[in-house]
């Protein structure tokens, strides 16, 4: 009986031992990291650029070669592209940030732009600019960008790509409504009226084609569309120094108003206005279910592939401006530096490669994102693409979004009213009125 | 009269109601119908975008069969996107996972089942507590104690995360399967000189292993479809995993559909084979002594 | 919960203690002798593996939490100790409490709908039915998606022009179109059936396995005892599933008010707040707003309501 115990425990621990000596070489093996490229030499500097764009089936490949050339030309230098989703991207960055793992580039999107500079997650970039040539080098990028990209006179982000709101309309569409398809709406009441003509009914009374798509989830992208709408009737969310909100001023309110009404009151809007996002209203478009959308040019390219036939009936405009010289707010994307880089000289010159005119110009033709500077929509290949000239013409009188660093959560709550108001919550007025109550606690904090 | 175990797999099979008669027959069938249908609608929606190209898939009204079938999408994420190296990392991290909380779940369950510990109810209410904060909270602590440990971007830190996750309904299903097996087994091995363990290994846990394989495909599972703790600790692309690269297709500007339900389909691939080569396993224990009460 | 039906003359294995230097003896039925330390020291060797792993992976990042908690960040890495500040802040802010509801609301609907669905799935793939593996893995295919891609898959079917489920509808006869995710009240369950067809098949199962541990011989004495096939499953199913039912509550409970990715995918809290739980709440206040002392007392207070919830669960059965 006790032989047997000693052989069974004999067994237990020799296989006990084996079991755990594989354990701890898998363990081992599995620590160490593990690398897709072979490890750079030595004598290089190895920079990391996250962007949500790496995952673009347009822009990526674009964004790669871009980088294969800066590293061609600076063979010192590799940068290590780390396509990061964008569900969750603020969630990774500002993780690796606040652990000081942040990677040396990083791209911010106008949203949490200002935010990322409050809390100190972006470097300062005036010393690398005033080597770069100061106002000059500045001064080749559309003011509005550099302006968000600002704080207290420092500069903390180059933009990418940016581009005014427009409009999007069906020239194929007015002609059957009895409209010149050269002369968009200019103003709010030509808008309405065209709209009015566009929606139409079938036989049974259903309406089968609406005028409008109106963008009413509480994203960033639909915020900014409506934000849109107020800069074009001359309203401003919040005072110039960010301290006070300005919703429950007429002009606000009146934006709001007609907005929802388009909706609400005309019925020029196909339903379900509060689910509908970019990529909805766009296809809607596609669809040729609706006339006209306000949207950013480098839409256009989804909607041709959702529906070929429309390439040659789509032409953009500009915002239709209810007060005279209304400015149009962008849309951008910028890239910045994160404050614990060891290599900021390095990633200094990627900033500046990616700010060449050379390089927007191939980012634009591969992608339709809309130059930052003047001089491209210059270039020989850029002057006769019609949908880039309008772009060139409304981007002449661009104004940023608040500055302020609480913007994204400030836009969550503008959303909110825009969601009340169209689903008849509450009136525009009081929407706002609430709004106004909720934000100006918040702009109190510093 | 306690539930003998371990009878023979035709007789488990024939456990459960006898031969329904013609009116519950067509009761039955129709019950099978509508769950087929609830199951799968969503699924073959995600099947039919996967095969078509994008200027078939916003169609007003919506349509199901693609005009033109392609597999185009799927060359696309192979191709364009890493996938293979996705997969990799997910096979990977998902099977480590699953053996070491099988082999955790199993020892602690045992523990649980067999012996009184002192406080052993506090701890495994302790064992469900580690659960309980959400997952956006921990994040950046556990972002900094795995930076700390200089164990960013690595298979452990994720595979430990993982198991983090799915040991608390491990060790709880465990127990519970352990509980159905009868103590006299284990005793009897013990009197004929085995130690506690050398029972565990040699007569509980053989006993057990279609309740062993029920918890691995739940914890494949949980590993396999994490997506938070997946993207933010691996800081570099070379760690991705197959959540990850789906979610890639969800872009700022637009969304790519048809390569986004493609990789959703691929990403059932492994998990069908696994269920489909354990499945025999499962039969015999969903009958033997498996949750009790 | 005691073990049901065992003669008393065995001693059951957990309540055995075990006495060193007694011989083997067929009527004591001891444990063996050569043991220098008590049986529960062998049992906590058991236990001890997977609480080492958990307190290592775990216990740092949860007591950095709690001591987050106490502390409120006011950017540029500058941290303020504001005692209990967040706390107080927390009862009084309605978004809270709102998301608390909306939590407490999407939970209940959640694990209900898991367990009843699961019961009826289990009860129904226990009986004879022809292909019944190809069944189970039917049933399992929900489970087998990240939140991810079912969260966009459902967005898409319900969506009011181009979602399938309105074509459907309509075409059957209903006036549409059904703006799932603009009516407030539409919102939130639209929100829970999507989140009780991904999560059934975990209830499903483990209820098809507690079922088919139930003895044959029980139903029949309670058939030959004249019991209908209702008091049968009231009196011989029920009670055997009862652990089962617990786990599962309590499992799915703790997993369902934690749940984040796939609420925040389908509607990120929309139509203004209507579907805003706690844990996009947190999301937001901590990468939004940059309050990361704020949402670490919100997970505190998540996990201590949870704590609770979990005890009233499981004394039952512990």
């Amino acid at each position: 009986m006790t032989k047997k115990t000693q052989t069974h425990s004999r067994v237990d621990h020799q296989s006990r031992r084996k079991f755990l000596k594989l354990g701890l070489a898998a363990g081992a093996s599995l620590a160490m990291p593990f690398r897709l490229s072979p490890a750079a030499a030595q004598a290089k500097v190895n920079l990391t650029y996250i962007s949500y764009e790496l995952t673009s089936a347009a822009a990526g490949p674009e964004l790669k070669r871009q980088l294969a050339e800066f590293e061609k030309a600076n063979p010192g230098i590799t940068v290590e592209g780390i396509p990061t989703p964008l569900a969750q991207y603020t969630a990774k960055v500002v993780a690796q940030a606040k652990a000081g793992e942040m990677p040396d580039i990083a791209t911010a999107d106008v949203l949490w732009l200002r935010g990322w500079i409050k809390e100190g997650y972006l470097k300062d970039l005036t010393p690398y600019v005033e080597k770069a040539g100061g106002k000059a080098f500045l001064g080749k990028f559309y003011d509005s960008l550099i302006q968000l990209a600002s704080d207290a006179g420092k500069v903390y982000a180059i933009p990418s790509f940016a581009g005014g709101y427009i409009i999007y309309y069906n020239t194929e569409m007015y002609k059957e409504a009895g409209l010149d398809p050269n002369k968009p709406p200019t103003n709010w009441d030509e808008l309405l009226t065209y709209c009015k003509k566009l929606t139409k009914k079938d036989a049974s009374g259903n309406t089968v084609q609406w005028g409008w798509g109106i963008h009413g989830q509480n994203i960033p992208a639909d915020v900014s569309r409506f934000l849109q709408w107020m800069y074009s009737n001359g309203a401003d969310p919040l005072s110039p120094d960010g301290k006070t909100a300005l919703l429950d001023q007429p002009k606000a309110i009146e934006t709001l108003k007609f907005w929802s009404e388009l909706y609400t009151k005309h019925g020029v809007v196909p339903p379900g206005a509060v689910q509908a996002g970019p990529g909805e209203v766009r296809s809607m478009f596609a669809q040729k279910k609706i006339a006209m959308l306000v949207g950013i040019i480098w839409g256009l390219d989804q909607v041709f592939a959702e529906n070929p036939a429309v390439r040659n009936a789509t032409a953009i405009a500009p915002f239709p401006k209810q007060v005279p010289n209304a400015p149009s707010l962008f849309q951008a994307v910028y890239n910045g530096m994160s404050a614990n880089t060891k290599h900021p000289e390095e990633a200094w010159k990627v900033l500046e490669y990616f700010a060449r005119p050379e390089s927007g110009l191939a980012l634009y033709k591969a992608t339709r994102y809309g130059p930052v500077r003047p001089d491209i929509f210059a270039h020989a290949e850029v002057k006769n693409d019609p949908y880039a000239q309008v772009l060139a013409k409304v981007n002449q009188h661009l104004k940023p979004p608040p500055t302020i660093p609480q913007w994204e959560r400030v836009s969550k709550i503008i959303g909110d009213a825009m969601q009340r108001a169209l689903t008849g919550a509450k009136t525009p007025e009081a929407a706002f009125k609430e709004a106004n109550a909720q934000i100006n606690p918040i702009l109190k904090q510093s | 009269m306690r539930p003998v175990p371990n009878a023979s797999p035709r007789r488990q099979q024939q456990r459960g109601l006898d031969e329904p008669g013609p009116l519950a027959r067509t009761g039955q069938l129709v019950a099978l119908a509508a769950l087929t249908v609830f199951c799968l609608f969503p699924f073959a929606w995600i099947v039919a975008t996967s095969l078509k190209d994008l200027s078939e898939t916003f169609l007003i009204p919506p349509s199901w069969l693609p005009r033109r079938l392609s597999l185009e999408n799927f060359v696309k994420i192979w191709t364009i996107q890493a996938f293979g190296r996705y997969f990799f990392n997910s096979l990977l991290i998902s099977g480590a996972t699953t053996l070491l909380s099988i082999v955790l779940a199993s020892l602690a369950g045992y523990g649980f089942s067999r012996f009184k510990l002192p406080g052993g109810r506090a701890m495994m209410v302790a064992v469900l507590a580690a659960q309980m904060f959400p997952g956006i909270v921990l994040l950046i602590p556990y972002f900094r104690l795995a930076s700390r440990a200089q164990m960013l971007n690595t298979y452990l830190v994720l595979i430990l995360a993982y198991t983090s996750f799915s040991l608390p309904f491990c060790v709880w299903m465990m127990k519970g399967f352990f509980d159905g097996i009868p103590t006299e087994l284990d005793e009897a091995a013990v009197i004929d000189g085995c130690s506690s363990l050398g029972a565990f290994t040699r007569v509980v846990l053989p006993l057990s292993l279609p309740g062993l394989v029920a918890t691995a495909i739940f914890s494949f599972l949980v590993a396999w479809n994490e997506y938070l703790f997946a993207v933010v600790l691996a800081t570099r692309e070379n760690m991705y995993v197959v959540t990850v690269g789906i979610a890639s297709n969800i872009g700022q500007f637009r969304i790519q559909w048809n390569e986004l339900m493609a990789g959703a389909v691929l990403a059932t691939v492994p998990t069908i084979i696994l269920y489909s080569l354990l499945e025999r396993h499962l039969v015999r224990g969903l009958s033997a002594g498996a949750v009790k009460g | 919960m005691p073990r049901s039906t065992q003669s008393s003359s065995s001693p059951k294995a957990s309540d055995a203690t075990g006495v060193p230097g007694q011989p083997e003896d067929s009527r004591t039925r001891s444990i063996v002798p050569s043991r220098r330390w008590p049986r529960w020291l062998t049992g906590l060797a058991f236990v001890a593996p997977a609480f080492l792993v958990l307190g290592a992976v775990v216990a740092f990042p949860m007591v950095d939490t709690v001591w987050l908690s106490f502390m409120e960040t006011r950017g540029k890495d500058q941290t303020v100790f504001v005692g209990l500040a967040n706390y107080w802040r927390l009862l009084q802010d309605a978004d809270f409490w709102s998301a608390f509801r909306n939590s407490v609301t999407f939970t209940t609907g959640s694990v209900l709908g898991h367990v009843l669905l699961g019961l009826a799935v289990a009860l129904l793939l226990n009986q004879r039915i022809p292909f019944q593996p190809v069944f189970r893995v039917i049933s399992l295919v929900p489970w087998m998606f990240a939140a991810v891609v079912v969260a966009m898959t459902w967005r898409w079917m319900l969506d009011a022009q181009l979602g399938i489920i309105n074509a459907i509808l309509t075409s059957v006869g209903f006036s549409g179109p059904f703006l799932w995710f603009e009516n407030a009240r539409l919102a939130l369950p639209a929100i829970i059936v999507t989140n009780i067809w991904r999560g059934f098949p975990f209830a499903s199962i483990t209820l098809l396995a507690a079922l088919q541990a139930i003895p044959k011989e029980q139903y029949e004495a309670a058939s030959v005892d004249g019991a209908s096939s209702f008091m049968q499953f009231r009196f011989v199913t029920l009670p055997h599933l009862r652990f089962a039912l617990v786990i599962i509550a309590t499992l799915d409970t703790i997993w369902n008010f934690k749940h984040f990715d796939l609420i925040q995918v389908m509607t990120n809290g929309g139509p203004a707040g209507a579907t805003e739980v706690l844990t996009t709440l947190a999301y937001k206040v901590s990468f939004e707003n940059f309050e990361f002392g704020y949402a670490a007392a919100m997970g505190v207070v998540m996990s201590l309501v949870l704590l609770a919830t979990t005890v009233v669960y499981v004394r039952r059965i512990l």
